[in-house]
C-alpha cells in the first residue's frame, strides 16, 4: 500500500514539471519578455531602451535557460525559466508585473473566501445529487423518470450566466434575502456567501442527477443486486448499503474532475458576487493583462489538479484492493 | 419447519429496520426543514458588518480604480475625494457661497499677490502682466495644527524614528498602519509646504501639474535637476549597498535642496515667489499639490521594511485633515475615520436665503467633523449601487440613466423633479449644472488622425457632425446634459450660450426649436470627399480604419463604443475597439498611444484658462512625457498666441473677445469632437443632513452629518425579506416527502 | 493571416469544402449496415427526428452566414465608385448571404430601445406640446417592425440572435473538427503500439489535461489575442485530451480482437491495421462525443464571453448578448427581451443538440445505452 502511494506521488513530480515547461514554453518563448514589455508599454512604443529598463525593472532582463555571463550555479539560476517558472514549484510566485505585489501573499489571503465558495458547493452538491439520483434510480422507467431525465437535459443546457442572473433577480432583487453581491471577511460572510452557493448548486443539478443514476442504474443491474433482491432483503437496504457502496468508487474519480469544473463556476460566481477570492484575482489579472499572475494561477490550478487526482487515487485504492495490486 | 420460521423472522427484521428507516429519514426531514426555516428567518440583505449600519458612518463608493493617493500625483476626481479628506490646503472654498469663494484653511488668511515691475518697484492694481516681473505671495501658517497620528512621527527611545531599519515581518502583524504600537504626531510647519512643492519637481513621480507650476513659480527647472543629480548620487550610493532602486526608491532632502521659488521666513511663514504675472496661482494653492508633507512620512514609506510589508505613500497619505486612513483595500475598498488631532473647525454660519430654507444653517458654529468614519467601497457596477441606495445602504447616489424614469418626473415647466415614490421615502434631489466638459479627442500625433492640414481638419469636423452628442444625451443620459460647442461649459465666463455660440463647422442654430443641432450628415460626406476619403475610402482603395481607445469593459462604455461605431459607419468609416486596463490606459495617453477616446475635464478652479489651457501646445502630454494635461497633443502657435495673451488678463470684453477668438480656433481645428456638460442630479437620504454639491472642491465630507437612527429604522422598512415563498417550498418538501414515506410504507 | 482568414472567398470556399465533404461522409456511410442500422435506430425516436431537424434548421442559417460578397460601391447618382488613381472599382466591406437576406430589417435603427413588436419607443422623452413639457413616449421609425425589439442603441435584437448563430455553430464545430484528428490520430497510435510511444503520449495528455481548460484558455487568449479563431483553437486543444483517453482504451481492447490478430499474423503492415479494422471500429465513439460535446462547448462560449477571455466584442454571440442584457434585468421597468432571445435561441440549439446527442449515443453504443 505504502509502495503505491508512494509510486503515486513520485508521479506527480514530472508531471508538475511538464506544466512548468509547457507554461513556460507559452509565456516566454511563444511571448518572450521582450514582447511581453512592448505589450505593456504600448505597441508603437518599443523603443529598445524602455523595453530593457522594463525588463530590468521586472526581473526579465537575464537570458531565457543559460546564462553565460554568471558563474558556478548561478549559470542555472540566475536565469528567466529558473527564477520565474521553475521557482513556481517550489511555491514561490514572485511579484505581480503591474502592481508589484507579492503573488504568494495575495494566493493565501484569497484561498480563504474562495474555498468558502466552493466547498459548500461541492459538498452540497454531491449530497443533493446522489440523493436525488438514488430518488430517481429507484423509480426507474416510470413517468417521473422520464420526466425528471428531461428536466435534467433541460437544466444542462442553459448556461451558468442565466443562472447567475435569475438567481441575482429573483432571491436579491425580488424576495430580498440577500445582499446582491459583495464580501465581508469573518463570520458575517455567510449572507454573502449563500446566493453563490445555492445557484453553484442548482446550476450542477442537471448534470449531476444525470451522472449518478447512470451509475447506480450500472451497479443495480449487477448480478450481486439481483442475488441480494433473491434473498428478499428489503429494497432500501439493497439501495442504500450495497449499491451506493460501490457506486460511490466512480463517484469518488469524479471528485477532481468535479473540482475541476468548480473552477470555472467559481470564476464566473467570484465576479458577478465580487467576492475577492482566487477566481477574481486571475480575472482581473486577465482583463490588466498581467503575465505574472496569470502564469502563477495556471501553475497553481494544475498543482491542485493534480493532487485532487493524487488524493482520489488514493482513495480508490483504498475502497478497491485491485487498483494498488494491479 | 426451522426454515419457515427463520424466514418469516427475516421478513421481520426487514420489516422492522425499514420502520426504523423510515422514522430516521422523517426526522432528517424535519431536521432539513427546520434549518431551512432558521436560514430564512435569518435572512439580511445588509451588505455591511454587523453594527456597521447603524453607527455613525457615511456610505459611499467608487467603481474607477484608485491609482494613487500622493498629493503630488493624484489629479482624478475619484481620488480627490478621498485625498482631500485627509490632506488640507493653505486655502479652500466656502462651503456654501456661490459662486465659489476661497477662505482660508491652513493659511491664517487667504494670500494676496504682491507685484514687482522691472525696476524691482511695486506694482498696485491690475498691473499688466508684461509690466510684472516678479510676484510674491507671502502666507502665514497657522499656529498649533497637529498632524494625524501616525507611525512616521512616532520615536523610538534612542529618538530616531521609531521604525528606522525595521524588519518587515515584524510588522505583517498588522493589518492596517493604524494598528502600528507606536504612534505619533506634531506640528505642521511651513517647512512642510516646502517639501510638497519641492517634490513637484522630481521628475520620478511624473507630477501632471509639473509643467503648469514651471511655467509660473520661479526656479521649478533649475530644481528639477537639482534633483536629478541627487538622485543619481543617493542611487549610486545605495547601489553599492546593494539595495535594488526599482523597489527601494532613494528619498531626496526635499527640507533642504533650494527652490527659488519658495522662501522660508521662519516655522510659520513662507513666501511663494512667482516668475509671472498668473492670478489663478492662488487657485492653485486650494489643491492638494499644495497640502504640506511632513519629511518623516517620505523616510518612513522608504524603509525597506515598511516597503516589503506593503505600506506606501500613495497608498497611505498622511495629512492633517477631518480624517485619516484607517483601512486601505484598493480593490474592495477604503475607511477612514475622524482624526482625533483636528484643530478646531466649525462649520459655517453664513449663507444664502435659500440654503436656510434648505436647513443648510441649521448647524452653524457646531464642530468639525460630525461624522465618525467614512466608508468607500468598490463597486464595480451602477446597478448594485443604485439598489442598495434604494434600501438605505448608500446615503446618497447619482441617478443611473437605467433608473431614470422611476426617480425623476418632469415637471410642467420642464424642470425635473424627484417622483412621488422617492420623495415618500422621504429622499432629496440636488440639481446643478457642473464645470465639467466631455469630449471625443482625436490624437493630434497620429498620423490617420492628427494634423492641422486642412484635409484633417475637414476629417475630424466630418467626423463631429456624424457623432451627434445632442442624441448620445438623449440615449445614455436621458438628456440630462447640454452638448459641447466648444471646451468651455455654461457658467464659466467666455462661455457664449445661444445662437452667437454655435459652433460654425459642425452644428448649425435650429430657430423653431431655440437649440443647436448638427448640420446635415450630407455636409459631413462632402467634407469626407474633401479630406480624401469619399464614402470613407482612403487612397489606399480601402475603407477608413480607426481606432476607439477606452479602459475598462463596463456593458455601458460598450454600448458607448456600438453607438460611436454605428454614427462612424455613416461615413463609411470603421471603428474598431482597443481596451485596455486603466494604468495601460494612462500610459498609451502618456506616450501617444491612442488614435480617438472618449474623456473629460473637471474644472480646477472656475476661470476659462483652466478649459483653454488644455490645447495649449507646451502643455502636450507627450511633449512633456507625461506631465502635460493637454492629452490631444494639440499644438498650433495660432493658438498658443492668443491663449498666452489672455491667460493671465482680469475679466472684461478685452479677454472676452480673446476667448472668443481662441474657441474659434479651436472649433476650425476641431482636435475633439466636443461632447457634452453634464448635469448633475444627485438623490439624499432624508437623514444626511448639509449635503450641497460643490463642484470645485473636495473637501466636502467633514460637513457632512447623518441621523442614524432615522437610517436604521428606514433599513429596517425597506429591507424586510419577501419569505413567503421560501415558507411555501418548506411546506410543498414536508408534504410530498411526507406522502412519499407513507406511500412506501403501503 | 487574419486578411486572408476574414476574406469572403477563403470562406466561402471553406464552407463549399466543408459542405461537400460533409456530404460525402455521409454517402460513405450510408453504404455500411452498421451504420444504416444505427440510423434507423435514431429515425424511430419522434423526439430525436424533430431535434435533427431544428439542427438542421440551425445549420442553414450558420451556413447561408458563411457565405458572403462584396458591394460595388455606388455614389448618389447610381454611378460605381472608382479609385480616383487607380480607376478601379470600390467595393463595401461585404456582408454574409444573411446580412443581405436581413438588410431590411437589420438597417430599420431605432434611437434606443423599444419592446417587441411595438409600436412607440420604450423610454420616455420630453415633448413640448403647447407651451408644456410632457414625458411621452415618441412613436419609432419603423413602427412594429422589430420582432423581437431593439436594444440600448436601437438595432433589431432578432437580427442580433441570429447572427449570433453562426458564432456558436462555428464554435461548437470547428473545435471539434480540430480536436478529433489529434485525437483520433495520437488515441489509436497510442493504443496500438503502445510501448515508449505510449509512455510519452500519455505523459503529454496527463500534463495537458492537468491544467484547467478555463485557465488555459485564458492564457491562450492573453498570449494570442482575443477572437473567434483562436477561442476555437484554444478550446480544440484543451479539449482532445478526453477523446484520446477514450480512443486509447478502445484501441487497447480492439488490439487482442481476433480479426485484427489474424490480419496482423497475416503480415498486413500496422498502418493498413490501423486504418481498415482500428479506425472505423472507434469512429462511433468519435461521432458520439463529438455530438455530446457540441452543446457543451456553446455554452462555454458564453461563460468565457462573460469572463473577459471569449470572442472579442465586435463578433456578435449569445454571451456577448447576454452580457450586455444582463443589467437590464434591474432596470425599473424592466427590459427582458434582449437577455431572454439569447437565451431562447440558446436553448434552442444547446436542447436539442443534447436531445439528439443521446439519441446518436444509445443508437450507436448499446453498452452505454441508459434503459
Amino acid at each position: 500500500m505504502l509502495a503505491y502511494i508512494v509510486r503515486r506521488i513520485l508521479y506527480v513530480i514530472p508531471t508538475l514539471l511538464g506544466v512548468n515547461v509547457l507554461v513556460f514554453v507559452l509565456f516566454f518563448l511563444v511571448n518572450s519578455p521582450d514582447d511581453m514589455a512592448r505589450q505593456a508599454l504600448g505597441e508603437k512604443n518599443s523603443d529598445p531602451v524602455q523595453v530593457e529598463r522594463w525588463k530590468e525593472a521586472h526581473g526579465y532582463d537575464v537570458p531565457l535557460f543559460w546564462n553565460g555571463n554568471a558563474s558556478g550555479i548561478g549559470r542555472v539560476t540566475k536565469t528567466v525559466f529558473f527564477t520565474k517558472s521553475l521557482s513556481m514549484m517550489w511555491g514561490d510566485f514572485g511579484k505581480s508585473d503591474m502592481t508589484h505585489e507579492s503573488i504568494g501573499d495575495e494566493i493565501v489571503r484569497r484561498a480563504l473566501p474562495s474555498l468558502c465558495v466552493t466547498a459548500p458547493i461541492f459538498l452540497a452538491t454531491l449530497l443533493i445529487n446522489v440523493f436525488l439520483a438514488m430518488l430517481v434510480a429507484t423509480a426507474r422507467g416510470s413517468v417521473t423518470d422520464r420526466v425528471t431525465q428531461f428536466a435534467c437535459v433541460v437544466f444542462m443546457s442553459i448556461s451558468t450566466l442565466i443562472y447567475i442572473i435569475a438567481g441575482q433577480y429573483f432571491f436579491a432583487k425580488l424576495l430580498r434575502w440577500t445582499p446582491v453581491s459583495g464580501y465581508l471577511p469573518g463570520l458575517d460572510c455567510w449572507k454573502f456567501l449563500a446566493l453563490p452557493i445555492l445557484v453553484g448548486v442548482i446550476s450542477s443539478l442537471g448534470s449531476g442527477i444525470r451522472l449518478y443514476r447512470t451509475l447506480f442504474l450500472e451497479e443495480i443491474n449487477k448480478d450481486y443486486v439481483r442475488t441480494a433482491r433473491a434473498k428478499g432483503l428489503p429494497e432500501w437496504q439493497i439501495l442504500f448499503l450495497h449499491v451506493l457502496k460501490n457506486a460511490m468508487i466512480p463517484i469518488l474519480t469524479n471528485v477532481p474532475l468535479q473540482l475541476l469544473m468548480l473552477m470555472m463556476g467559481n470564476m464566473m460566481l467570484e465576479n458577478f458576487f465580487s467576492i475577492p477570492g482566487l477566481g477574481g484575482y486571475t480575472i482581473t489579472a486577465l482583463n490588466a493583462q498581467d503575465f505574472a499572475i496569470v502564469r502563477s494561477m495556471v501553475f497553481l490550478g494544475s498543482f491542485l489538479y493534480v493532487v485532487g487526482l493524487l488524493l482520489t487515487d488514493i482513495c480508490y485504492s483504498l475502497v478497491d484492493p485491485r487498483i494498488r495490486l494491479g | 419447519m426451522t426454515e419457515d420460521s427463520s424466514s418469516s423472522s427475516g421478513v421481520d427484521l426487514a420489516r422492522k429496520s425499514g420502520f426504523r428507516l423510515r422514522v430516521v429519514l422523517a426526522a432528517l426531514l424535519l431536521l432539513f426543514c427546520a434549518l431551512c426555516i432558521v436560514l430564512l428567518r435569518g435572512c439580511t440583505n445588509d451588505p455591511w458588518p454587523s453594527g456597521f449600519s447603524s453607527s455613525d458612518t457615511y456610505f459611499t463608493n467608487y467603481s474607477s480604480e484608485f491609482k494613487t493617493f500622493d498629493p503630488a500625483v493624484s489629479y482624478y476626481v475619484h481620488e480627490g475625494e478621498v485625498l482631500d479628506s485627509i490632506v488640507e490646503m493653505p486655502v479652500c472654498y466656502d462651503y456654501l457661497k456661490r459662486p465659489y469663494e476661497l477662505v482660508p484653511m491652513l493659511a491664517e488668511s487667504v494670500p494676496v499677490p504682491v507685484y514687482y515691475g522691472k525696476s524691482g518697484e511695486v506694482l498696485t492694481g491690475d498691473p499688466p502682466s508684461d509690466a510684472v516681473s516678479r510676484v510674491e505671495y507671502l502666507v502665514r501658517v497657522r499656529r498649533g495644527i497637529k498632524y494625524q497620528p501616525h507611525p512616521c512621527f512616532g520615536v523610538s527611545p534612542d529618538g530616531k524614528g521609531a521604525y528606522a531599519g525595521v524588519d518587515s515581518k515584524s510588522l505583517k502583524a498588522y493589518s492596517s498602519l493604524s494598528e502600528f504600537p507606536v504612534q505619533g504626531t506634531r506640528e505642521m510647519t511651513a517647512v512642510d509646504f516646502k517639501v510638497a512643492v519641492t517634490r513637484l519637481c522630481d521628475t520620478r513621480l511624473a507630477s501632471p501639474i509639473y509643467s503648469t507650476f514651471a511655467s509660473f513659480i520661479l526656479g521649478m527647472d533649475e530644481c528639477s535637476s537639482l534633483i536629478k543629480a541627487e538622485v543619481a548620487r543617493l542611487e549610486q550610493e545605495s547601489q553599492s549597498c546593494g539595495i535594488r532602486l526599482e523597489s527601494y526608491p532613494v528619498v531626496p532632502d526635499y527640507r533642504t535642496l533650494p527652490l527659488a521659488g519658495f522662501e522660508l521666513i521662519d516655522d510659520h511663514t513662507f513666501k511663494l515667489v512667482l516668475s509671472r504675472k498668473y492670478p489663478q496661482a492662488i487657485y492653485w494653492m486650494a489643491l492638494h499639490f499644495f497640502s504640506p508633507v511632513p519629511f518623516e512620512a517620505l523616510e518612513f514609506y522608504a524603509e525597506p521594511g515598511v516597503v516589503d510589508a506593503g505600506y506606501s505613500f500613495k497608498n497611505w497619505p498622511v495629512g492633517t485633515g477631518a480624517y485619516m486612513m484607517t483601512e486601505c483595500k484598493l480593490r474592495e475598498g477604503l475607511t477612514l475615520v475622524k482624526n482625533p488631532n483636528f484643530r478646531d473647525e466649525f462649520y459655517p454660519s453664513s449663507g444664502s436665503e435659500s440654503d436656510k430654507a434648505l436647513g443648510l444653517l441649521a448647524d452653524s458654529g457646531k464642530r468639525l467633523p460630525f461624522i465618525e468614519r467614512i466608508r468607500f467601497q468598490y463597486e464595480r457596477e451602477s446597478i448594485p449601487i443604485w439598489i442598495k441606495f434604494l434600501q438605505g445602504y448608500y446615503d446618497t447616489s447619482g441617478i443611473p440613466s437605467d433608473m431614470y424614469d422611476a426617480a425623476v418626473t418632469l415637471e410642467t415647466n420642464g424642470d425635473m423633479g424627484l417622483s412621488p415614490e422617492m420623495a415618500a421615502k422621504g429622499m432629496a434631489m440636488t440639481r446643478s449644472v457642473t464645470a465639467i466638459s466631455y469630449y471625443l479627442g482625436f490624437n493630434m500625433l497620429d498620423p490617420t488622425v492628427g494634423g492641422l492640414t486642412p484635409e484633417k481638419k475637414k476629417l475630424r469636423q466630418a467626423i463631429s457632425i456624424a457623432v451627434d452628442y445632442q442624441e448620445f444625451i438623449d440615449v445614455f443620459m436621458n438628456g440630462r446634459g447640454v452638448p459641447g460647442q466648444s471646451i468651455l461649459p455654461p457658467g464659466i465666463y467666455g462661455c457664449v450660450e445661444g445662437e452667437a455660440g454655435v459652433n460654425p463647422f459642425v452644428d448649425q442654430w435650429d430657430a423653431e426649436s431655440g437649440k443647436t443641432v448638427r448640420q446635415p450628415l450630407a455636409r459631413a460626406k462632402e467634407l469626407m470627399v474633401e479630406a480624401g476619403y469619399p464614402n470613407g475610402i482612403g487612397p489606399d482603395g480601402k475603407p477608413l480604419v480607426l481606432y476607439y481607445d477606452a479602459s475598462g469593459s463596463s456593458s455601458q462604455s460598450k454600448a458607448t463604443f456600438l453607438w460611436l461605431r454605428e454614427k462612424m459607419s455613416q461615413l463609411g468609416i470603421v471603428l474598431e475597439e482597443r481596451l485596455t486596463d486603466l494604468n495601460r490606459f494612462r500610459d498609451k495617453i502618456r506616450t501617444g498611444q491612442w488614435q480617438l477616446q472618449f474623456t473629460g475635464w473637471v474644472a480646477d478652479y472656475p476661470d476659462p484658462e483652466n478649459f483653454l489651457f488644455l490645447f495649449c501646445g507646451e502643455n502636450g502630454i507627450v511633449a512633456t512625457q507625461g506631465r502635460g494635461s493637454n492629452k490631444t497633443n494639440y499644438s498650433s502657435s495660432e493658438y498658443d498666441k492668443v491663449f498666452k495673451r489672455l491667460e493671465t488678463m482680469a475679466n472684461g470684453p478685452e479677454r472676452m473677445a480673446l476667448i472668443d477668438e481662441a474657441v474659434k480656433i479651436l472649433q476650425e481645428d476641431a482636435p475633439c469632437c466636443w461632447g457634452y456638460h453634464p448635469m448633475s442630479l444627485v438623490l439624499t437620504h432624508g437623514w444626511l443632513k448639509n449635503y450641497k454639491p460643490h463642484h470645485v472642491g473636495k473637501t466636502f465630507m467633514k460637513n457632512l452629518r447623518i441621523e442614524s437612527e432615522a437610517r436604521t429604522e428606514y433599513q429596517k422598512r425597506e429591507n424586510a425579506p419577501v419569505l413567503w415563498p421560501g415558507y411555501l417550498v418548506v411546506l410543498l418538501v414536508l408534504l410530498v416527502g411526507s406522502w412519499r414515506l407513507y406511500v412506501w410504507r403501503s | 493571416m487574419v486578411e486572408i482568414w476574414n476574406s469572403w472567398w477563403f470562406q466561402n470556399t471553406l464552407v463549399g469544402l466543408l459542405v461537400v465533404s460533409g456530404i460525402a461522409v455521409v454517402l460513405r456511410l450510408r453504404r455500411r449496415e452498421y451504420w444504416r442500422l444505427a440510423y434507423r435506430e435514431v429515425c424511430r425516436r419522434r423526439g430525436a427526428v424533430i431535434c435533427f431537424f431544428v439542427l438542421c434548421l440551425y445549420t442553414l442559417v450558420a451556413l447561408i452566414d458563411s457565405v458572403g460578397w462584396r458591394d460595388a460601391l455606388r455614389d448618389e447618382n447610381g454611378e460605381l465608385m472608382r479609385d480616383p488613381r487607380t480607376g478601379k472599382v470600390v467595393y463595401d466591406r461585404g456582408g454574409s448571404a444573411l446580412d443581405h437576406l436581413l438588410k431590411g430589417i437589420s438597417s430599420k435603427k431605432e434611437k434606443t430601445y423599444s419592446s417587441p413588436m411595438s409600436r412607440e419607443s420604450f423610454m420616455l422623452e420630453s415633448v413640448n406640446r403647447d407651451g408644456k413639457v410632457l414625458r411621452e413616449r415618441p412613436p419609432l421609425k419603423h413602427p412594429g417592425a422589430h420582432l423581437l425589439g431593439t436594444d440600448r442603441i436601437g438595432q433589431d435584437v432578432f437580427c442580433q440572435a441570429l447572427k449570433s448563430i453562426r458564432t456558436g455553430m462555428v464554435i461548437g464545430i470547428l473545435t471539434t473538427l480540430l480536436a478529433v484528428p489529434f485525437a483520433l490520430l495520437l488515441g489509436v497510435a497510442s493504443g496500438y503500439y503502445g510501448g515508449l510511444v505510449d509512455d510519452i503520449l500519455q505523459y503529454i495528455c496527463s500534463v495537458l489535461s492537468s491544467i484547467p481548460t478555463v485557465l488555459f484558455i485564458a492564457s491562450f487568449m492573453l498570449i494570442f489575442g482575443r477572437g473567434l479563431p483562436q477561442l476555437c483553437l484554444a478550446m480544440g486543444i484543451a479539449s482532445w485530451t478526453g477523446l484520446y483517453r477514450l480512443l486509447r482504451g478502445e484501441t487497447l481492447r480492439l488490439r487482442e480482437e481476433e480479426f485484427v490478430q489474424a490480419a496482423v499474423a497475416m503480415g498486413v503492415p500496422s498502418w493498413r491495421v490501423l486504418l481498415r479494422h482500428i479506425v472505423p471500429n472507434v469512429m462511433h465513439l468519435v461521432l458520439i462525443t463529438a455530438v455530446l460535446r457540441f452543446s457543451s462547448e456553446v455554452l462555454a462560449e458564453a461563460a468565457l464571453t462573460y469572463l473577459g477571455i471569449g470572442v472579442g466584442s465586435d463578433t456578435i454571440s449569445w454571451g456577448t448578448m447576454i452580457n450586455d442584457a444582463r443589467t437590464e434585468l434591474t432596470r425599473d421597468p424592466i427590459i427582458w427581451w434582449k437577455l431572454c432571445t439569447a437565451f431562447a435561441f440558446m436553448l434552442g440549439l444547446v436542447l436539442p443538440a443534447n436531445i439528439f446527442g443521446d439519441a446518436v449515443r444509445d443508437a450507436l453504443d448499446p453498452r452505454l445505452r441508459t434503459q
